[in-house]
């Protein structure tokens, strides 16, 4: 297609595309890491927060 | 011919370049204020607020919240749940209000300075629905989710995350907040959102947080590092969650952005002024209660006044009463000494000129025309920031670039304001499955 021939959301499905492809995960100490991954297992083995 | 060539080649190099954006950092608002109204007219809402409070009052269906405000002197009817609260109980909970403060996530290079016309910008809370070009419109999913949390991530333009992008509708309710928030915290290290509707969730929430900052959350008080987000049960009254939420957050020393979501000629008067008053009234109430759990709690005013179209009930987003009633909220902002919060909203259903003109509209109290603090419009919403300037934390121009991507279909996902809006779903382009060698995630597999 000619340069100026998409409409935005055209345009928008490219930009998304290339942003998560360009994303990069932001470094977190493994440890932190671990203890996290192990409170949400805990937490959901006790059957999370039920609505008040 | 030899035009052509070199088109062609131009947009080859486009498409392989990097995205083009601006470092990391936030904007200052420079720009003078707009006051709408005359300082006499803002004395007058203010009077009127003081008058509602003292007379008619505020429910508060959570019993810590009736015995903190029984504890400040005001009067509290046990059996209605109704608190009056007398004039001079106000002035002294807005002595205690601190006009700025920063918020500090686990990466300290991304601390977001909230008021002193700083502006911060977040990306959208809480639509159940995103849709893309050629995936069409979908129920959100934990992978939908987690797409977002990394565009969140990836544009400088975004300061804080906003919880639910799209709420992981694959994930149980009980468990969601758990799930979302591992997710929000590995994929991103901008401020986070607190999940509230509940204590419980609150605490798991506050407790994960904390963990990134290597503390425990009974430490986090000195730390300010995220927020919140209260919406009133109008016509004046907080539920137990809403209540629970403002409470737990002041007591661990982080901020709610306490919004009204007051409809004129439904859930408020029809009359704008009234309307105003009594969504005054409702966001110094929860005010009170976070000043008077920890004073000098970090706290955001951002309520959000808009008339509702007659017919169908539907909140008008982006009506010109409704930004008119943007610049009066953001001046009662300042009149406090308060961060405000704005955000972008449009009845549009497509990202077109109506959204971004209606979109535009609704931006302005926290943004250049009416500085009052920081401000939080989620990249499809919410700005905030603090005098002079936007103030919670929301984002405008995060909705410029979010809008395309989500649907926001309804209002609030809380209680009172749970009224579905049929004219407010932007359709959108969203995450991806179909993106192009995206790196692997954990988060995105651990379920």
């Amino acid at each position: 297609m000619e340069v100026g021939g998409k409409d935005a959301a055209q345009r928008a499905l490219g930009v998304w595309k290339k942003a998560l492809a360009e994303y990069e995960e932001p470094p977190m100490d493994p440890g932190i890491a671990e203890a996290l991954d192990a409170f949400v297992a805990r937490r959901m083995e006790e059957g999370g927060a039920p609505l008040d | 011919m030899s035009v052509a060539a070199p088109t062609l080649r131009r947009g080859v190099r486009r498409r392989d370049a990097p995205l083009v954006q601006l470092p990391w950092g936030q904007p200052l608002n420079t720009l003078g204020p707009v006051d709408l109204l005359s300082a006499d007219e803002i004395e007058a809402l203010h009077a009127t607020s003081l008058r509602i409070l003292e007379t008619i009052g505020v429910w508060f269906h959570d019993d810590d919240a009736r015995d903190i405000f029984r504890r400040a002197g005001a009067e509290v009817d046990e059996d209605s749940r109704r608190v009056r609260i007398g004039r001079d109980i106000v002035e002294e909970a807005l002595s205690r209000v601190v006009p700025a403060f920063t918020l500090t996530p686990r990466n300290p290079e991304r601390a977001v300075r909230i008021g002193d016309g700083c502006l911060a910008f977040t990306t959208v809370l809480g639509p159940p629905v995103c849709t893309d070009l050629e995936r069409g419109r979908r129920p959100g999913t934990l992978a939908d989710f987690a797409d977002l949390m990394c565009l969140g991530q990836h544009f400088n333009v975004i300061h804080m995350m906003a919880g639910s992008a799209v709420e992981p509708g694959d994930v149980p309710v009980p468990l969601r907040h758990l799930q979302s928030t591992r997710t929000m915290l590995r994929l991103s290290d901008k401020v986070p959102y607190v999940f509230c509707h509940s204590r419980r969730r609150i605490h798991d929430t506050l407790d994960m947080i904390a963990m990134t900052h290597g503390l425990r959350r009974e430490d986090l008080a000195t730390t300010p590092s995220t927020y919140a987000i209260i919406n009133t049960n109008s016509p004046l009254q907080y539920d137990g969650p809403m209540a629970g939420s403002v409470i737990e957050m002041a007591r661990h020393g982080q901020p709610v952005l306490l919004t009204p979501f007051s409809l004129a000629g439904a859930t408020m008067p029809v009359s704008f002024a009234s309307a105003i008053a009594m969504s005054d009234a409702e966001m110094l109430a929860g005010l009170m209660l976070a000043q008077f759990v920890r004073p000098g709690a970090p706290f955001v005013t951002g309520p959000k006044t808009l008339n509702v179209d007659m017919k169908t009930g539907a909140p008008a987003f982006g009506s010109g009463q409704g930004n008119q009633a943007v610049l009066v909220g953001a001046q009662l902002a300042r009149r406090y000494g308060l961060p405000f919060r704005a955000s972008n909203f449009s009845s549009s259903n497509a990202p077109d000129a109506q959204a971004a003109w209606e979109s535009q509209g609704t931006l302005w109290g926290p943004s250049p025309p009416a500085p009052a603090s920081s401000c939080m419009p989620r990249a499809g919403s919410r700005a905030a920031s603090a005098p002079p300037s936007r103030s919670s934390c929301s984002t405008s121009s995060c909705s410029r670039s979010w809008r395309p991507f989500c649907s926001r279909s309804g209002s609030m996902p809380r209680a009172s304001t749970r009224r579905r809006s049929p004219r407010s779903v932007p359709a959108g382009t969203s995450s991806a499955r179909s993106a192009p060698s995206r790196p692997t995630r954990a988060p995105s597999t651990i379920r």
